[in-house]
């Protein structure tokens, strides 16, 4: 008689699963540990690895370089999470409203999510240049005809963050607009047989059954802030942009580790941009916990 | 077994054995890396296959790069310990390459020179940037220094005369690009007189180099483990720059590289180009004229652009025999020497080649080149000049004042110094 | 009153895509041309793109971005469902662990991994290869996090069933699992297209020929070419090329592709 094989079913779970568990081990929380070591030592490629502990981190608080990207990084995270926030709330609530051509309106509005970065950040390149349309567009009837959108140290970051402002917007116009439509219709009705102004009904209907909704486009985009990386690295001159005004944390890891070969301090300054990324995935869950 | 039969198995197994100690004779291969530079291709092909031929127990492994990937390659190879044995490199990396006892030095014997004189007295000059502690790590393969091409047309238009009027110094130049520069109604340059190449931070470097040694002071002492990028001399060098972007307008960083407009037609006048420049000319149909660099009226030095150099090295971490017969094939290369500048424009200061440079043209680079400092090397290059380049920004498009900027950007490349200083010091131990 | 609002914002946002497109086809000069053509004056059919092609290998790059991404999509979208549908519907010893080990990853900045992937990669040998290039990043935990939530959702009577002919568990993944969860996979598929179609940090790091560069990349040499003037007829021609495959997805998946963006933000 033929012996059954008493495995367990349950076990081919584990070798469903093992290939992607065993290709993170190998491609990402190996290459992270790894990363966390490489931030203890001091490597420049040629010769081997010299352990120094933690001074790369101490240094770090002394480095102008690192310094100057902090803030740089700070300001763009501020420019495009604040406004986008905002304004992209405000476009999901306008296209939500009913009118005459609103599903064309709404893809063109939406075009900007459609090219990569890469290729949003080319088109700009072209249209910032100095004596190009931008320039033409804001300035021909002052009579400039040259304004260094990208060269200037003050233009160049609020270049930055318009860019990617023009991209997340309509991004997140959606997420809004996926929340709004869960909003349920008995609700706004009651506030508007009530009596209520269309403001009343978004401040005391609406914006409390986003909540959740709200705090999502909060981390997302704070979190793709702080990562940004290929939008400064095409529309700066040099990595780093004039005086180094558009030099943020991703950027500093390339240059640390591409073009400095300091490797122990790139991993350091990644180590701390993860540490910040975590504080602010923290900060949703607290605050999820605290909604929900 | 037969006598005959027995025979015939010894003479077979010896013949076996000999056969294949021939085979595994010294075979040394040599890796050898060089940039890419499509005219020079060819001839280093052909360089190459004569030297296998006179030397049928050496094989060249020989790879191109592209430019821009050269030095990163380079050096993730050597990280890996599967670097080149023989390669091509510009001066302002081999400091780096020195400190990490990447750089075998000249084996004069292999080469067949009694001595580093015998070497050197070939050549007018070039061993400055490859000498380190009194010993020499490479031979140049190209030593190179900028002067001023004119667009002769532009020039006449504008009713000067490039001849007469070209300035002989900083103070003089301008007034002279004002005449040669087109403004639109916003006083917006069209047309450059003369800009220098800011895009460049190669061509950056060199030119506040050479004006710091025009004046009698150095960007980096003597060890170049410490800047000296104060005091008065730097402060006027610095100024001229600013004001030239600031005060009078006449180009900056934002316009276009220089090299491509002049090329273009589009910029009177612009020092960035060596002698290899000629043939660009020739290429693009200027009607051009070579000129000296300006100097300070009240200048210390009579030097015109800092030479800068490429040299040929060896793979300190090769195994002695391969080290040996890349000497070899590295004296037998730059041997080659006048058909490299025939074909591709590649000067070496040497007797053969500076034989074919009569012409009026190149006879002005060569005299420059005689009164030439040579730019300084500097462990950390890509930070430092990143450093200079960051802090000029600040000064031109930041507007902030070169008193309170230069300064910090002193404390900036001493820092960066400090920390190469130390690495180098922690790597001998 | 809300049609001007929007169609103000509309134009706004929409400018800089119409001045990519348009710019595609018209001659040289006319692409600086200042003030701006609107529309082409001396329409080109595809001058700017045999330029693109001449002056970098626009279609080489082309491939290698589809190659790449439908290489992450395939491996992404079917060990993902498969490594899902192992955490939704079994139970083995360290179950929990190994899906937070999963999950753990979608929190890590690439730019924390970039060095040591990096030096990890050359020490495969595959530093400027296609290896080098595809495999880092062909799998990604949000394909897992996804289909765990979808296969979980899947009834266990379906799957009861599937097992009473007795083929075994792969067997009943690929015959009934996989059809199930096919409207989910699309989605998958079309966001990770996406991401793996803009990849740029990763192969800037590891590729050093020209021919093995992906379009993201590549794009670059056409806005920032070495020693030249940027050539921006070109550079919005290749832009246009790079911008076409998503704009396709968006136009014949439109419900997948909001499903996908929404589903890969609700995450979070």
């Amino acid at each position: 008689m033929r012996r059954r094989k008493p495995i367990n079913r349950h076990w081919w779970g584990l070798i469903f699963v093992l290939p992607g568990v065993l290709y993170f081990a190998v491609f990402s929380i190996f290459p992270v540990l790894f990363g966390f070591t490489l931030s203890l030592t001091d490597y420049d490629l040629l010769d081997p690895p010299n352990w120094v502990g933690l001074d790369n981190f101490r240094e770090l608080f002394s480095d102008r370089l690192f310094l100057t990207a902090l803030g740089n990084t700070l300001v763009f995270v501020a420019g495009a999470t604040v406004p986008v926030w905002v304004a992209s709330l405000l476009a999901a609530l306008l296209f939500d409203q009913v009118f005459r051509g609103r599903t064309v309106l709404k893809t063109l509005f939406f075009l900007p999510v459609l090219p990569p970065v890469v290729v949003a950040a080319v088109v700009w390149r072209m249209l910032l240049h100095p004596n190009g349309v931008m320039t033409w567009l804001f300035g021909a009837w002052r009579g400039v005809t040259e304004i260094d959108w990208l060269s200037n140290t003050v233009l160049a970051p609020l270049s930055m963050i318009a860019v990617h402002d023009w991209a997340a917007i309509p991004f997140f116009m959606l997420i809004w607009l996926a929340g709004i439509v869960g909003i349920p219709p008995e609700l706004r009705d009651a506030a508007h047989t009530d009596g209520a102004t269309p403001l009343q009904t978004f401040w005391h209907v609406d914006l409390p059954q986003l909540r959740s909704t709200a705090v999502l486009v909060a981390t997302l985009s704070t979190i793709n802030a702080f990562q940004t990386f290929t939008l400064q690295y095409v529309l700066s001159t040099d990595p780093g942009g004039p005086a180094n005004s558009t030099l943020v944390l991703g950027l500093l890891v390339l240059k640390y580790g591409f073009q400095y070969f300091r490797m122990g301090d790139a991993a350091a300054v990644s180590v701390v941009l993860f540490a910040m990324i975590l504080a602010v995935t923290a900060g949703q869950l607290w605050f999820n916990r605290r909604a929900g | 077994m037969t006598v005959r039969t027995l025979y015939l198995a010894m003479l077979t197994s010896t013949a076996i054995v000999l056969g294949c100690g021939v085979a595994h004779s010294e075979q040394v291969t040599i890796k050898m890396w060089m940039h890419e530079h499509p005219p020079r291709i060819a001839i280093d092909k052909a360089i190459i296959a004569e030297f296998e031929k006179a030397n049928p127990d050496i094989h060249v492994d020989y790879s191109v790069l592209a430019v821009s990937e050269f030095t990163t390659k380079l050096l993730t190879a050597f990280a890996s310990g599967s670097g080149p044995d023989l390669f091509n490199q510009s001066v302002v990396r081999v400091a780096q390459y020195y400190t990490s006892r990447i750089l075998a030095p000249i084996d004069y014997a292999a080469m067949g020179y009694a001595d580093e004189k015998a070497l050197t007295s070939n050549y007018l000059t070039g061993f400055e940037g490859i000498r380190f502690a009194g010993q020499l790590y490479g031979l140049p393969t190209e030593v190179s220094n900028y002067a001023c091409y004119l667009n002769n047309a532009i020039w006449k238009a504008a009713g000067l005369d490039p001849n007469r009027d070209f300035p002989k110094t900083w103070e003089e130049m301008p007034a002279i690009a004002e005449k040669l520069t087109i403004r639109d109604r916003n006083g917006v340059p069209r047309r450059r007189g003369f800009d220098f190449d800011w895009p460049s931070l190669p061509a950056y470097w060199l030119t506040l180099n050479t004006m710091m040694h025009q004046r009698g002071v150095n960007l980096f002492d003597e060890a170049g483990y410490k800047a000296t990028f104060d005091g008065p001399d730097a402060l006027i060098v610095m100024q001229y720059l600013v004001d030239w972007v600031n005060k009078y307008k006449l180009g900056g960083p934002q316009y276009t590289d220089t090299r491509t407009d002049f090329l273009a037609g589009n910029l009177a006048t612009d020092c960035s180009f060596g002698i290899w420049g000629i043939p660009q000319m020739h290429d693009a149909k200027l009607d051009y004229s070579v000129k000296p660099l300006p100097r300070f009226a009240d200048g210390k030095n009579d030097n015109g652009y800092d030479a800068y150099a490429y040299y040929m090295m060896v793979n300190a971490r090769s195994t002695p025999t391969v080290r040996t017969a890349a000497w070899k094939l590295a004296r037998f290369y730059t041997d080659h020497a006048v058909e490299l500048f025939t074909g591709a424009g590649l000067f070496v200061p040497r007797q053969d080649v500076m034989a074919k440079t009569s012409d009026v043209d190149s006879q002005v680079f060569l005299t420059e080149l005689k009164k030439a400092r040579f730019a300084p090397r500097v462990v950390g290059y890509n930070q430092i000049v990143d450093v200079l380049a960051r802090g000029r920004d600040a000064m031109m498009q930041g507007g902030q004042p070169v008193a309170s900027v230069l300064p910090q950007e002193n404390d900036d490349m001493n820092a960066v110094l400090k920390r190469e200083k130390a690495r180098a010091e922690a790597a001998l131990k | 009153m809300w049609f001007v609002c929007a169609a103000l914002a509309a134009t706004v946002f929409a400018f800089p895509i119409w001045f990519m497109v348009t710019s595609a086809f018209k001659a040289e000069p006319e692409v600086q041309a200042i003030p701006i053509h609107w529309l082409p004056h001396d329409f080109q059919w595809f001058a700017r793109f045999r330029e693109a092609a001449e002056f970098a290998p626009l279609w080489r790059y082309f491939f290698n971005s589809t190659l790449l991404s439908l290489v992450h999509v395939a491996v992404t979208v079917f060990f993902g469902a498969l490594a899902g549908f192992g955490f939704a519907k079994y139970k083995f010893p360290g179950r929990s662990f190994l899906f937070l080990f999963v999950i753990c990853t979608l929190m890590i900045p690439f730019q924390i991994l970039v060095v040591p992937l990096f030096i990890e990669v050359k020490a495969f040998g595959w530093e400027n290869s296609y290896p080098g290039l595809i495999i880092p990043g062909m799998m990604n935990a949000f394909g897992v996090f996804m289909m765990r939530q979808y296969a979980s959702d899947l009834p266990d009577e379906l799957l009861e069933a599937g097992r009473m002919d007795g083929a075994g568990e792969f067997h009943m993944f690929l015959r009934i699992v996989l059809p199930l969860l096919l409207p989910a996979l699309t989605s998958l598929a079309i966001i990770v297209f996406i991401w793996s179609w803009g990849a740029f940090l990763w192969p800037l790091v590891i590729v050093q020929d020209r021919e093995l560069n992906v379009l993201a990349v590549g794009l670059t040499n056409y806005s920032q070419p070495y020693q030249h003037a940027p050539m921006w007829g070109a550079a919005m021609a290749a832009s246009t090329v790079a911008t076409i495959p998503i704009a396709c997805l968006f136009v014949f998946f439109q419900r997948y592709f909001i499903k996908g963006l929404t589903a890969a933000a609700v995450k979070g």
